[in-house]
């Protein structure tokens, strides 16, 4: 399909789905250019949500 | 090409294409201050302002909190996802829903703007209805039935005329209409503050509470996690754009989850003061004549520059998922939203609306997690993500898996709460309904990829790697 549309008589689509082609070449050699996250970098969220759960808790009973 | 046309066809290149290198330039502080940008709307505190008509004021701060952060932080993780791939929320959720799945949950998208956009116009039409009582203007423009939809309808063509130029006068208009929403923000917060003081707001009992606490408690509990899980389809947009995966993941939780409650607090403490849900009966009551003017025509501005947000964003996402149809077409899917301004019907009906789109979020958002990280393990290819022929073409492009777990979704929901005739079983009472809805489909979903519609793509297998018609399920 990305290779048909390359072919578009559109040229918007045609240019669209050549950038995407190069793209996915990138992501497919490279991976992401983003850095990835780990499970300890949620502790402070998980943290948060704890402190709220007791609040809530604390306001019900 | 126009200069606005070269603008659009930028703006649907930028959301199509994967994010490269040079896109991601949103760090933390960057992140957070586009999302509270748009997460503080009209329908935050709207949403405070049921909650407020419910609970009392220390009661409504915790379910707030709760109700939006518990539900955020279970769909966040799927932030990841588009930090990741560099793609946006339609083409993201191809690999848990299929290509047809994901444009069907656009339209699901497409239902939700249109409610919020019809919620954000009548409320302006609202105010407007207020001001042209002060102005003495005749009866036609000072009586909810006929001033606040004709008003409403006249911005809405605004928004619509504003819109349909592109981002370049949308960004200029936006100039004005971000900071309005904030001033009136901080000045209402500042009237409650100072004009009547934390201890007499703290004392003050609810209007229209149920007769029974603990269902006063769980109802505006449901309408705040509606509102946590109602930020699924807005995930994709900058977190594609961030620098990295923890900025991504972290900007979306304090932003959606934690600062956007600053509104939905002001809305509940408002309510309680004034007895009324309705922003626009906010005004006057709290600050008086003149202050209630400008407290109006701030609300107006606010409302017009989120409509435009919303139709903005909506036809941006009609052209990514639809690339080859027309700037017209795109604009036109807005139309619909001028049905729902034509009485109070729907705006009254807020409550119900925002619970149904809590049990529709709360499925999808199961569904796209389980697929994910569960059964995905954080792998997708983001060439099958755009070639539609490609691995999560599934079962006529629909994954079926998404389907069964869309239906057990649906049943643990509205066997828990009916949102729509405001009955629920006794079970409601302890575990709510969303974040159960959000459960089974999730689990549903696992059992269903992994042992019953088993397809290639569920086992890490592209489908470019394997001889025709081997993505089957099994």
């Amino acid at each position: 399909m990305i290779e048909k549309n390359r072919m578009s008589t559109d040229a918007f689509v045609r240019n669209l789905y050549t950038d995407l082609h190069d793209r996915i070449q990138n992501y497919e050699k490279e991976e992401s250019d983003a850095e990835k996250i780990g499970i300890v970098d949620a502790v402070p969220e998980l943290a948060i949500i704890g402190v709220i759960s007791v609040f809530l808790l604390f306001v019900i009973f | 090409m126009s200069k606005e046309n070269s603008a659009i066809s930028k703006d649907v290149a930028f959301g199509f294409l994967p994010a490269q290198k040079s896109d991601r330039v949103f760090g933390f502080w960057d992140l957070v201050l586009i999302q509270v940008g748009i997460g503080i709307s009209c329908i935050c505190i709207l949403v405070g302002g049921y909650t407020g008509m419910l609970l009392s004021a220390k009661e409504a701060i915790a379910s707030i909190l709760f109700g939006n952060a518990l539900p955020f932080l279970l769909i966040a993780p799927i932030i990841l996802l588009f930090a990741r791939y560099g793609v946006d929320t339609f083409i993201g959720f191809r690999s848990a829903l299929g290509y047809l799945g994901s444009n069907i949950f656009y339209f699901i998208f497409m239902f939700l703007t249109i409610g919020y956009m019809s919620i954000a116009f009548f409320m302006a039409g609202q105010a407007l209805v207020k001001i042209a009582s002060v102005a003495g203007l005749p009866e036609f423009f000072t009586t909810r039935t006929t001033g606040a939809p004709f008003f409403a309808i006249i911005i809405f063509a605004i928004v619509f005329l504003i819109t349909f130029q592109g981002p370049l006068v949308m960004r200029k208009f936006n100039l004005i209409g971000v900071p309005a929403i904030l001033l009136m923000t901080l000045g209402i917060i500042a009237l409650l503050m100072f004009g009547q003081g934390l201890d007499k707001i703290f004392s003050l009992s609810p209007a229209e509470p149920y007769a029974d606490n603990t269902r006063s408690l769980i109802t505006a509990l449901e309408i705040n996690i509606g509102l946590g899980f109602s930020w699924l389809p807005y995930l994709g947009q900058y977190s594609r754009l961030a620098k990295s995966e923890k900025s991504a993941f972290k900007a979306g939780f304090f932003s959606y989850g934690i600062i956007v409650n600053v509104a939905v607090i002001l809305g509940a403490l408002a309510a309680l003061v004034v007895a009324s849900l309705d922003p626009t009966d906010w005004m006057f009551a709290i600050g008086g004549s003149w202050v209630g003017i400008i407290g109006l025509l701030l609300l107006t501005l606010g409302n017009i520059t989120a409509g435009t947000f919303l139709m903005y964003s909506q036809a941006i996402s009609f052209k990514t998922v639809f690339p080859k149809k027309s700037w017209t077409i795109a604009m036109a899917t807005a139309i619909p939203t001028v049905l729902l301004l034509l009485s109070a019907s729907f705006y009254d009906a807020f409550g119900s609306f925002i619970t149904v789109i809590s049990y529709i979020m709360a499925v999808f958002g199961g569904i796209v997690i389980s697929d994910f990280f569960f059964v995905k393990k954080q792998k997708v290819s983001i060439r099958d993500l755009y070639d539609t022929n490609g691995s999560y073409y599934y079962w006529r492009g629909v994954n079926p898996s998404a389907i069964v777990s869309f239906i057990v979704g649906t049943i643990a929901y509205w066997s828990l709460y009916n949102p729509v005739l405001d009955t629920s079983s006794s079970l409601f009472y302890y575990i709510s309904a969303g974040i159960p809805a959000y459960f089974a489909a999730g689990i549903c979903y696992y059992i269903s990829a992994k042992h019953v519609f088993s397809y290639s793509a569920d086992r890490g297998i592209s489908k470019s790697a394997l001889p025709p018609k081997s993505n089957d399920a099994v």
